[in-house]
């Protein structure tokens, strides 16, 4: 029984990701015993014991603070889970919980070599793919099937191909020290065979289908995030492209802001197959005439506007592709900023957001807390939200100095 | 920002343990009848509910029924049901108010009509409808209900606004109704009784920390215990049932069911998700059945009708002449099979009563005009349970009152009475909770109903 009641010591620790009490432990051991009782090997009794530990509370819930005293900051043990759930979406790893053990969690410089050891360990890819995936919205990517007959090029391969270009492209930034800058405009990308087709770029810039950095040549109309395929269709409705959708991506993803919702009671969209053809844009112009529309639509719309020269699923296109009678329209990707600053492509709208870094540097570090806290941000973390950004512009907006600058502020010990 | 604020892994584990407890949900109030006595109670009166749900709502100019009362038309959709024309009313009118014009999230509140917040912020669901039913009407069948879905999500959500998780291959659904367990039964109860001790301490060890826990943690916890419940629920009615054999299906009938389809013949796929409900209220193996016929996203074209495009795609017509034929063709094809289903009810006989008359089922949509995201005057027939006391047989509009008539041929009025209430009060939960009533449920309001539906009690 002692033998027991050391596997099951030893299950709960490592389950629980902290010490456990004895008093936990001969709970475990009761379903041991009455299982023996009912003559079951001394095997299963021991493993009905474990299911039990692997489906309890303090297992399945990350616990912060303790039961019966209040306190604001967390524990080693609760600095080693926070920091493992971080970086690697799993519990700590025997050097954590030694460290955790010998109360050195808190001291910032261990915290940093720390950082580096995680974010060193292929164990990594998935904070990039997770964050990445919650930040953009990518499980949004295919939520609507494109339809086949506009978009035949679109198929399951396609659909992960982009959405595995935008992943490898956080993970590329961060593992290769780069900046903030780099997600808003880039004169490289990652991708696989596949995607460079889709792109429409020259043969033999990529081999096989491994995503691999490539430098985009000067007319590729791609770099930075933005005009990723999965980014340009994530909003899409599987028919048409949404500049409006596209507006409020960019509104909460790059600049932190929800804009309110439309009021409930707007007139549908009038269709009009019959009319001479104009393109989405043209139509909704004309269909926001009503002032109460108008005062948001100033500002989101200029943001979805610049990325006309995309279609549903983000290939590249001059023209709109719409019903009516005659031509296919000309798009237009110009428009005006709220502030007054004025583009004419996506490619000088990007251009105007890195003149903007400070807001965006901001935007990331939040959305980078909430995931590390997994908690909103509050008016009172507000001053270490402006610390970690006054870090982040010291070092030039590089996303690993980011990284660390989160893990070592006092915010990452608050709970 | 919420969308970063989930705890995704938690959400993992959970579901693993929601998982085991998954395949049935369970009542509450079970504890308050003698088991006797609510098997006698229950046996004497099956009643039971099906609701089955459309996706991206309808072609509305094709299929609004323009006449009120008994003496009105079925449009061409609509056709396939004048058969059963004694057995349903078809419903104009309705709407959830707190889902309007926030795109395809009805689907998930159509049986719940919980709000979504409209700035995508975090969404949390409230007990659906079916549920409360299970919860008085589960008690006496193996499964106290059954969810499933051809191709869209589960319809049903727990008191905590969980979604309780949808069987969509067939195989497994005929499995879990009628396949024989390999093990031995003392094999199994063992397995049961050790579950029952796991789930005792595990139980009493989050009950322990619960009280001292602020608001927003307990409901995290409350989540966990009421998943642990379930398993507890589920196990206590597994071991009931141990000692009844699984219903016998007749070997032909059982070779049909267990066919494997796929919706390459969508027809034919849809007959089977249909037999199999058929079945499961045949054998009383469940009285409650919810299936996502389709998902707002996800919905495939019908090849044999000759339409590849998804029903999410033709909804989004943009008034082409030849988009709206193709949605009217698969709007005709999507009813066609319901009547098929009420066929099957009316055949099936329990005694000289043919199933249809103590099965209510809710057939619609949680989007009108798709184009638009419109969802008012939502597409909804309510068929059978004649026992149940309803009186079918005339057309229910809560429009015609209003605006006196319709003018389908002004598209862009109509598509204005399929985005707007009409009437503020024409609520789905009222007919939600005229079904709620209708099956002993104890409920004077559901969500924001404001009074039952009269117009169709007998």
């Amino acid at each position: 029984m002692q033998q027991a009641r050391e596997c099951l010591a030893t299950l709960a620790r490592r389950a629980f990701r902290r010490p456990v009490t004895d008093e936990e432990i001969s709970q475990y051991m009761r379903i041991v015993q009455s299982e023996l009782e009912a003559k079951e090997t001394f095997r299963n009794a021991v493993k009905a014991g474990m299911l039990a530990i692997l489906n309890s509370k303090s297992f399945l819930f990350i616990a912060e603070g303790d039961e019966n005293a209040s306190r604001q900051t967390l524990n080693d043990w609760e600095i080693a889970s926070r920091l493992s759930y971080l970086l690697w979406n799993t519990m700590p790893d025997a050097e954590l919980f030694a460290l955790a053990e010998q109360g050195k969690l808190r001291d910032k410089a261990v915290l940093e070599q720390q950082v580096a050891r995680l974010l060193a360990d292929a164990r990594s890819q998935r904070f990039t793919d997770s964050f990445a995936t919650q930040w953009l919205r990518l499980k949004k990517v295919g939520m609507f099937q494109p339809d086949r007959k506009l978009y035949p090029d679109y198929d399951k391969a396609a659909e992960s191909s982009m959405v595995g270009e935008t992943k490898a492209f956080f993970r590329e930034v961060l593992s290769s020290g780069l900046t903030l800058r780099e997600f808003l405009h880039s004169d490289w990308s990652m991708l696989n065979l596949r995607l460079a087709q889709f792109y429409g770029l020259p043969e033999g810039l990529v081999s096989d289908d491994d995503f691999q950095r490539v430098s985009l040549p000067a007319d590729s109309h791609r770099g930075g995030l933005l005009t990723q395929a999965a980014i340009l269709s994530l909003t899409s409705d599987g028919v048409r492209h949404r500049p409006v959708h596209r507006g409020v991506w960019v509104m909460e993803s790059i600049f932190g802001k929800s804009p309110p919702p439309p009021p409930a009671n707007v007139n549908p969209i009038p269709t009009n197959p019959t009319g001479p053809k104009a393109t989405l844009r043209q139509k909704l112009e004309a269909h926001i005439h009503d002032a109460n529309c108008a005062v948001c639509h100033a500002r989101i719309d200029p943001l979805g506007l610049a990325f006309e020269n995309y279609d549903a699923i983000g290939r590249w296109r001059t023209e709109e592709v719409t019903d009516g009678i005659g031509e296919n329209p000309k798009v237009s990707a110009a428009g005006k900023l709220p502030d007054g600053r004025t583009y004419q492509t996506a490619d000088e709208f990007k251009k105007l957001l890195v003149e903007d870094l400070d807001a965006f540097n901001h935007t990331f570090i939040e959305k980078l807390a909430t995931y590390a806290l997994r908690r909103s941000m509050s008016f009172d973390d507000r001053d270490h939200l402006k610390a970690i950004a006054a870090a982040s512009k010291a070092k030039d907006y590089r996303v690993t100095d980011i990284v660390t600058a989160l893990v070592t502020s006092d915010l990452f010990q608050k709970r | 920002m919420s969308n970063l604020n989930m705890k995704r892994w938690q959400l993992g584990r959970r579901e693993v343990l929601r998982g085991l407890g998954a395949t049935i949900a369970l009542p509450f109030l079970d504890a308050m009848l003698p088991a006797s006595a609510r098997a006698a109670e229950a046996a004497a009166k099956p009643k039971r509910s099906v609701f089955l749900y459309i996706p991206n709502g309808v072609n509305t100019l094709t299929w609004q029924i323009e006449k009120a009362g008994a003496d009105y038309e079925f449009t061409k959709p609509l056709k396939s049901l004048e058969k059963h024309r004694a057995d349903i009313t078809p419903i104009s009118g309705l709407h959830h108010p707190m889902v309007l014009g926030k795109h395809h999230n009805c689907e998930k509140v159509w049986l719940t009509g919980a709000n979504v917040p409209g700035d995508g912020g975090a969404f949390r669901n409230t007990v659906s409808a079916d549920q409360l039913i299970a919860e008085v009407q589960g008690n006496a069948t193996r499964f106290s209900s059954l969810e499933m879905a051809i191709e869209g999500t589960s319809l049903a959500w727990s008191r905590d606004g969980i979604q309780i998780p949808a069987e969509r291959n067939t195989q497994q659904i005929f499995n879990m109704l009628f396949g024989v367990e390999r093990d031995s039964k003392e094999t199994i109860r063992r397995r049961l009784s050790r579950r029952g001790s796991i789930l005792d301490i595990v139980a009493d060890d989050a009950k322990r920390v619960n009280n001292k826990l602020g608001s927003e943690d307990r409901s995290k916890l409350d989540e966990y215990l009421t998943a642990v419940r379930q398993v507890e629920e589920r196990t206590r009615r597994a071991d009931e049932w141990l000692n009844v054999a699984k219903p016998a299906v007749p070997a032909s009938e059982a070779a049909r069911l267990q066919r494997k389809l796929s919706m390459a013949e969508a027809g034919e796929y849809y007959r089977l998700f249909y037999d199999l409900m058929v079945m499961a209220l045949r054998t009383d193996s469940t009285r409650v059945i919810t299936c996502g016929i389709g998902s707002e996203g996800h919905t495939s074209g019908i090849p044999e009708i000759g339409i590849l495009q998804t029903r999410h795609g033709l909804s989004h017509h943009n008034g082409d002449p030849e988009q709206l034929r193709r949605l009217t063709e698969t709007d005709t094809f999507l009813v066609g099979q319901f009547s098929y289903f009420l066929d099957q009810l009316k055949e099936h006989k329990e005694g000289d009563t043919p199933l249809l008359d103590t099965t209510q089922v809710l057939w619609g949509s949680g989007m009108a005009y798709g184009h638009s995201h419109g969802n008012a005057n939502l597409p909804t027939i309510l068929a059978g349970g004649k026992s149940l006391g309803y009186k079918h047989g005339t057309h229910l509009d809560f429009n015609l009152p209003r605006i006196g008539q319709y003018n389908v041929a002004d598209a862009t009025a109509h598509y204005q009475i399929c985005s707007r209430p009409v009437d503020t009060d024409a609520r789905v939960s009222n007919l939600l909770l005229t079904m709620l009533q209708r099956v002993d449920v104890k409920a004077d309001t559901f969500q924001d109903s404001v009074g039952v539906i009269s117009q169709i009690l007998s």
